[in-house]
């Protein structure tokens, strides 16, 4: 570790020995401090390893930095970069990136450099005396650098900056927390038998016979594209695009797809090693949640062989299970999304809607779908859902048309109706259009702010509120949760998994559904959000034993333990 | 994993109190929407027609006007306002059409248009015409031409349960956007000025 005071100038500099000895932090942390880091979440990741308390204020220059180009697509990613490289850049600037933006010379290293020595810390334990000097030089070089950078960020809003550094606490708290998974079931079964249980799928699902064994092969596929005349979008290079997103887009067109799309995203393609790669010794499977790594300042989990147990499909879900002795809780808002909308427009009808059940049957009700007093028809509801969503970032009626499957004309009476029962709505989405392309910026309810330019397109701004206030929603959440000493698993889009010893279990639960609910209510300006409590999962559970029967993704799971279980699979293998 | 090898989570007991209090720290940092830009939709345009034959509509019962005239060109498919006064011209008054025009909205998607609809009933189709638009007044109606009847068809719709939404603009303010350069009021207008074969 090396760090410096800025202003005593005094320098600190110590080996994992001498940290491990340390409590706390050997610097002054409290609140007439602020801790200076870039990406701050890993060193107080460090200080969670440490049982160091977390200091009072933290200030992130590569948040701050974010802050000052989100959305401006002129400056990031660097057009010139990708013409060299012929690779499209993705994510955020690092530490070096950061001070070419705005042309701090810093210490001058290179990225390749700044990973060579990245990589020689990871990959040894025992240093020499010359790794050690390196070592050093690359830590004061980072910190300097910081510095540099930190004094060059136009920060002109402390209060907010220093909530965005109390989340990258948040954060950090979530990282170290991690997911419990059955790793013995994982681990010892599931990946040595992944290939096997692939080429079952494959060869019950692959009707097309696009495979050869577990390899699929592109050439068959364009064939078969050919031979059926679909039409299929393609690469910038002409190739057909061969996405499992794709895929499963064209299934929708092409329902003869539908297997195989089905095929590929749960099963074939996976490659469950990424998930494997998350999980420590303990059990828990721990991915970088990368935060603010979205426009609408979003965290976006993933990691270089590494993926986040949430995004992968539901029935690999079923493999979460608690540690002994606690329970594992998923709380998840309930239409977060409508719920902002309504409470930052002031929308009289909208929120009554949500306040009086759901918005899609609300909505369904007043548009003269369903009588007011009949029973919730699914089939009236799952019309309504996608133009209630689509209506909030001006979804056209085509898009209507083509996600309802209904014609273009009860597309546009949809539309239509939406206007006339939700007036208010439409003026305020109309007006947060218009002042973000006057203003140049547009900014969600806790100071997330995103840059306007020219090539902003409208949806964009019509949808910024909803996402950027979910995201507000989250970060409030994870900040209070936290500080109570609730241990936050994982956030997910709109939900949370938490952790919690059965013995406070009730408590912990209600506890968090009051601070959701509460945050909810600060970020729509008065409408508290509701909140369900989707999954009680109690150690020696694992979620794929408590999950209903007709839940999504449970008959998958119940049918691959069987699988593994039973070697039945083997016994196929082996004579297939 | 392996539950006896787990470490159970440094968990503290959480403080009691009013949920609200422990965001009290956060509320200042919420930062109320200014929405200062002062926007406004203008109406630009107002068809003056009567509806397609693909859709139902709806006239309005009380924004109409009664006793109008104006004059079709076919050749640019518009419709001429004519003014009261300028109703005896002599290049005018063999090709007016006495009307009552009114305010209808369309379905689906509510759009609405300025309808001249034919006073007079000399003709079977300027009949059906009329019928629709006063049948209108109450339910969705769709009119179709029959070529073989060489009428309309008037006919209701099955199944619209929704009323119409009207624009918020007065009918007089519909009328100056629908007409706008389409007002003959004196013999210089273009319209007026080509009928009397001065070419402009």
């Amino acid at each position: 570790m090396y760090a410096r005071d800025e202003i005593s100038g005094a320098t600190i500099s110590l080996w994992q020995d001498e940290l491990l000895r340390l409590s706390p932090a050997p610097f002054d942390t409290g609140p007439d401090s602020v801790m200076v880091a870039f990406a701050s979440n890993a060193e107080l990741g460090c200080f969670l390893v440490l049982g160091w308390p977390f200091p009072t204020n933290v200030l992130d220059p590569y948040v701050e930095n974010i802050v000052t180009i989100n959305g401006n697509t002129k400056i990031w990613p660097p057009k010139n970069d990708e013409a060299k490289t012929k690779k499209k850049r993705k994510g955020r600037p690092g530490l070096l990136d950061a001070l070419k933006l705005y042309g701090v010379p810093g210490c001058g290293r290179s990225q390749e450099e700044k990973d060579r020595i990245r990589d020689m810390i990871l990959n040894n334990e025992d240093y020499t005396p010359e790794m050690r000097r390196e070592i050093q030089d690359y830590n004061k070089d980072d910190v300097d650098d910081t510095i540099d950078l930190t004094g060059s960020l136009p920060i002109d809003d402390i209060d907010h900056a220093l909530f965005r550094g109390r989340y990258m606490a948040a954060a950090a708290r979530e990282e170290h927390a991690g997911l419990p998974v059955d790793s013995e079931y994982l681990l010892d079964e599931l990946v040595p038998m992944w290939d096997a249980i692939r080429l079952h799928y494959i060869q019950r699902d692959d009707e097309f016979h696009l495979y050869d064994g577990v390899n699929f092969v592109e050439e068959r596929l364009w064939d078969l594209i050919q031979a059926k005349g679909w039409d299929w979008p393609r690469t910038p290079t002409g190739k057909y695009q061969l996405k499992v997103s794709t895929i499963g887009k064209q299934a929708a067109r092409y329902p003869e797809l539908k297997s195989l799309a089905r095929l590929r995203d749960q099963i074939a393609e996976l490659r469950i090693n990424k998930l494997a790669n998350t999980v420590g010794p303990d059990g828990f499977s721990r991915c970088p949640l990368l935060p603010f790594w979205t426009t609408t300042g979003r965290n976006q989990p993933s990691a270089k062989d590494k993926m986040f147990l949430p995004s992968l499909p539901t029935w690999l879900h079923g493999m979460l299970k608690p540690p002994r002795g606690m329970a594992l809780v998923e709380l998840d808002f309930v239409a977060e999304e409508p719920a902002i909308v309504a409470g930052l427009s002031g929308d009289p009808a909208m929120i009554a809607d949500y306040q009086n059940g759901d918005v899609h049957w609300q909505f369904a009700v007043r548009a003269g779908l369903a009588a007011p007093d009949a029973a919730v028809d699914n089939r009236i509801r799952d019309l309504c859902k996608p133009v209630c969503h689509g209506m909030n970032y001006g979804m056209t009626p085509y898009g209507i048309a083509a996600k309802t499957k209904k014609s273009l004309d009860w597309a546009r009476e949809m539309q239509a109706r939406h206007r006339y029962a939700y007036p208010v709505f439409h003026q305020w989405r109309g007006d947060v259009v218009a002042q973000a392309r006057f203003d140049e910026v547009i900014t969600s309810p806790f100071g997330w702010p995103m840059i306007v330019t020219a090539d902003t397109k409208t949806r964009t701004l019509m949808n910024f509120m909803a996402q950027a206030g979910g995201s507000d929603v989250m970060r409030l959440v994870s900040i209070v949760a936290t500080e109570c000493g609730i241990t936050i698993a994982a956030p997910v889009h709109d939900a949370f998994w938490i952790l919690a010893p059965l013995d406070e279990l009730d408590t912990t639960i209600a506890r968090m559904t009051e601070i959701m609910t509460e945050a909810g209510r600060r970020v729509t300006g008065g409408l508290p959000i509701r909140v369900k409590v989707e999954a009680v999962v109690r150690w020696p559970q694992c979620l794929g034993d408590v999950r209903a029967p007709d839940a999504k993704g449970q008959a998958m799971w119940c049918e691959v333990r069987e699988l593994v279980c039973n070697g039945g699979l083997q016994k196929q293998v082996s004579h297939g | 994993m392996s539950d006896e090898s787990a470490q159970k989570p440094d968990l503290k007991v959480v403080p009691k109190g009013d949920p609200a209090d422990i965001f009290n720290d956060l509320a200042a940092l919420r930062k109320a929407s200014k929405l200062t830009v002062k926007r406004k939709s203008v109406l630009v345009n107002v068809p003056v027609d009567k509806p397609p034959n693909n859709v139902h509509f709806r006239t309005h019962r009380t924004q109409k006007l009664e006793d109008a005239t104006v004059i079709r060109d076919k050749d640019d498919d518009v419709y001429f306002f004519i003014v009261p006064d300028m109703r005896g011209h002599p290049k005018l008054e063999p090709r007016l059409r006495p009307v009552t025009i009114m305010l209808t909205c369309t379905w689906p998607g509510n759009g609405f248009l300025l309808w001249p609809v034919p006073q007079k009933i000399d003709f079977k189709a300027w009949k059906s015409e009329k019928t629709a638009a006063e049948q209108a007044q109450n339910f969705w109606t769709q009119m179709v031409w029959n070529s073989e009847k060489n009428d309309f068809n008037v006919e209701t719709a099955e199944k619209i349960d929704i009323e119409p939404t009207w624009p918020k603009e007065s009918f007089e303010e519909l009328l100056k956007i629908g007409f706008a350069d389409h007002i003959v009021d004196n013999e210089d207008h273009y319209y007026v000025r080509r009928l009397r074969g001065i070419i402009d």
